[in-house]
């Protein structure tokens, strides 16, 4: 059975594994198209359809098609479809199972064991959510990856027994980040990273659409906006698209702008392109900067390898600015793809890992004979270890003895080697308290700031007192923040050993209740 | 000189491990061939995807002359200019035809076909079915290449 990587994207999702010759693939979907639009359409109560048609749906029912749904993951938030609420973590499973279902019908092999990819911000809430998706959509999630880590593997297979530091730079659809990552003997490390979630490809599309809009008004100002004409909107959405594509091999392209029986014809140079564009680039370089800066003060002072992943970065302003600016010839290799690759190179190699170290040999050497390794690669993987750090702060919310200010305290800092397994003492604020209400706080912006609206509460539970003790008595907060960043606090009072655990519940989704939503949602349609 | 029972033993048991192995190398190059097999037939379909690939810009041109064309000649009064847009429309067409990509047949009237059809808006009309067509599309075979640009019938709209 083979094990799959998921890149479970904002605007596009894609499934690979690892084929007999152990090189990472890409399954199409039934669709013949390599990625799949992350669009769920609420066709019926019965039936759900994913992908491009879901994404076309849009026009006819737009209250029943939902698109950009991993903006809402780790949110208890909930939509409601023919009458039935739905979860950021039920509506991903859509997706997933989508994907499940094209690569079985491509493969013939059942899919099962997966490790999908999220975001290197990406903090525990959301990949507990994640991992949920996964698990309702009835897929084994064997791990949770970040997304520069699983296009660092692709390019790290390419160079094994290299030591480096790569930056990666992701321009995709819609989101931009950048991280710091250092390879070394094969393990793969997260320095920093860093971004914003509403810059991407799209910006540069609209910049044109505008352009070519601006050049008609300008020729025919007597006539209606060829923005106001839906058709028309598409079509030069269509133009520029082509026409950005275009400007990656030639110098000038011209468009023929059509509209109401009336033409404008728009040269427009790759300069023209640049120079219309270059703030966003300058967007992306000053926090490629940011990126570099933190991973400098962490100790890394350079980098040997710039990855350029996410479809927009095959724009040659990217590589050439990146190159200009940093010094370091970006690679480009299968941008859109390098992702889910990398996941599947992943999940085969920690499947791997894992029968070897439950002890089953014979079937570990079964699988990699079916991928045709040789026993050189083998033991190259079996000694290959990941090791990431915490995306965020995190901490529980606790209260100044003196000035009664609240605030938080930080147990785990952003950047913290994972696992990580901190054990703090803390004390009662007032004399015979009888409960002491734990709230685990996590970062919500760029930096870590105790200020208490700078955090999420993400989990709370409460520890109980024995009666009749003073203030000041000592109470001990324990966070354990595994490498997957799913994290387990507990607090315990060490007179009678009252204990609380809490493992971080996000959006409200219990164990029970993904049990429950697995087994109501599998007698719907996906297709 | 051995013993005779000696020479035998370890005749047999030499024997038998090159039967394993001969065994072990068969197996392998079973897996081989069967990984030839199929790295032919994608071979195969890959080139014949390379072919259908390297066409994909030249109709996406071609669409969109027969689309701009299509809709200026639907903008004009009856008459001879319309008729020469219509024909040089339908030229397009044809041209599309010889790559391999044939019209697909929409009318208004048709029940609504997501796997043929993309709704590109809304209109009163009866429920589910198509009202109109703003843009051709286009199969090879039974792939759909580009679905029809329709607009679909929606009753009650206020």
């Amino acid at each position: 059975m083979a094990v799959h990587g998921i890149d479970l994207g904002t605007t596009y999702s894609c499934i690979a594994s690892v084929d007999e010759v152990s090189r990472p693939t890409v399954h199409r979907n039934t669709e013949d198209t390599d990625t799949t639009p992350s669009v769920v359409f609420f066709e019926t109560p019965e039936n759900v359809v994913v992908g491009q048609t879901a994404k076309d749906s849009a026009v006819l029912e737009p209250d029943l098609v939902v698109s950009r749904i991993k903006r809402d993951m780790g949110l208890d938030v909930t939509r409601t479809m023919h009458g039935r609420p739905y979860t950021p973590e039920e509506i991903s499973a859509f997706v997933l199972r989508k994907l499940a279902a094209d690569a079985e019908m491509a493969t013939g092999s059942h899919v099962e064991d997966v490790v999908i990819t999220v975001p290197a911000y990406f903090g525990a809430a959301e990949r507990d959510a994640t991992r949920k998706a996964g698990q309702i959509a009835g897929l084994n999630v064997i791990d949770i990856i970040s997304e520069p880590i699983a296009a660092a593997i692709t390019y790290g297979v390419l160079n094994p027994g290299e030591n480096c530091r790569i930056l990666v730079y992701d321009l995709g659809g819609g989101t931009f980040d950048t991280t710091v990552i250092t390879l070394q003997g094969g393990d793969i490390e997260v320095v920093c990273t860093d971004g914003d979630h509403e810059l991407g490809g799209a910006d540069w599309d609209d910049r044109l659409v505008e352009l070519l809009a601006e050049r008609f008004r300008l020729e025919h100002p007597d006539v209606t906006d060829p923005l106001d004409d839906k058709q028309t909107e598409q079509q030069l959405r269509r133009d520029a698209e082509e026409l950005k594509k275009s400007l990656t091999s030639r110098t000038k392209h011209t468009v023929r702008v059509m509209h109401d029986g009336r033409v404008a014809k728009a040269e427009v140079s790759r300069e023209d392109f640049e120079r219309l564009t270059r703030d966003l680039l300058d967007r992306t370089i000053e926090i490629t900067r940011r990126t570099l800066a933190t991973a400098h003060a962490k100790g890394v002072e350079s980098f040997d390898h710039l990855v350029l992943v996410g479809g927009s970065s095959k724009m040659p302003a990217v590589a050439e600015t990146l190159a200009k600016e940093l010094g370091v010839q970006p690679r480009l290799q299968d941008p859109d793809l390098a992702v889910a690759k990398g996941a599947a190179l992943y999940a085969f190699e920690e499947t791997y890992r894992r029968l070897l170290a439950g002890g089953a040999r014979e079937q570990a050497e079964e699988m990699a004979a079916r991928a045709g390794l040789s026993s050189g690669e083998q033991q190259r993987i079996a000694g290959r270890t990941i090791k990431t750090v915490a995306s965020r702060a995190f901490g529980i919310k606790a209260v100044s003895v003196n000035t009664r200010r609240e605030y938080v305290a930080h147990l785990v800092q952003a950047n913290d080697p994972l696992p990580a397994d901190v054990t703090e003492g803390f004390a009662t604020l007032d004399d015979y308290q009888t409960r002491v209400a734990i709230e685990v706080m996590e970062q919500a912006g760029a930096e870590a700031s105790e200020a208490v609206e700078d955090n999420n509460r993400i989990a709370e539970g409460d520890l109980a007192i024995p009666p009749g003790k003073p203030a000041g008595f000592p109470i001990e907060v324990t966070f354990t923040l595994d490498t997957s960043g799913l994290l387990h606090v507990t607090a315990r009072e060490h007179e009678t050993g009252q204990e609380l655990s809490l493992n971080v519940q996000i959006g409200g989704m219990t164990e029970e209740d993904v049990a429950e939503s697995r087994a109501s949602l599998s007698h719907l349609t996906v297709s | 000189m051995l013993p005779e029972h000696d020479l035998t033993s370890d005749l047999a048991s030499s024997l038998s491990r090159l039967t394993e192995e001969v065994g072990r190398e068969h197996e392998r190059a079973a897996h081989r061939e069967q990984i030839i097999d199929r790295l032919h037939a994608e071979n195969q379909q890959l080139r014949h995807g390379l072919l259908q690939e390297a066409l994909t810009p030249v109709r996406n041109g071609l669409y969109r002359l027969h689309d701009t064309v299509a809709r200026e000649a639907a903008r004009l009064e009856p008459g001879h200019a319309r008729d020469l847009f219509e024909a040089i429309a339908e030229e397009v067409a044809e041209v599309l035809a010889r790559t391999g990509a044939d019209r697909i047949e929409v009318t208004a009237g048709d029940p609504y076909d997501p796997n043929l059809h993309r709704p590109a808006g809304t209109a009163e009309g009866p429920a589910n079915t198509v009202v109109g067509v703003v843009s051709d599309g286009f199969r090879c075979g039974d792939r759909v290449l580009r679905k029809a640009g329709v607009v679909i019938g929606k009753e009650e709209i206020s």
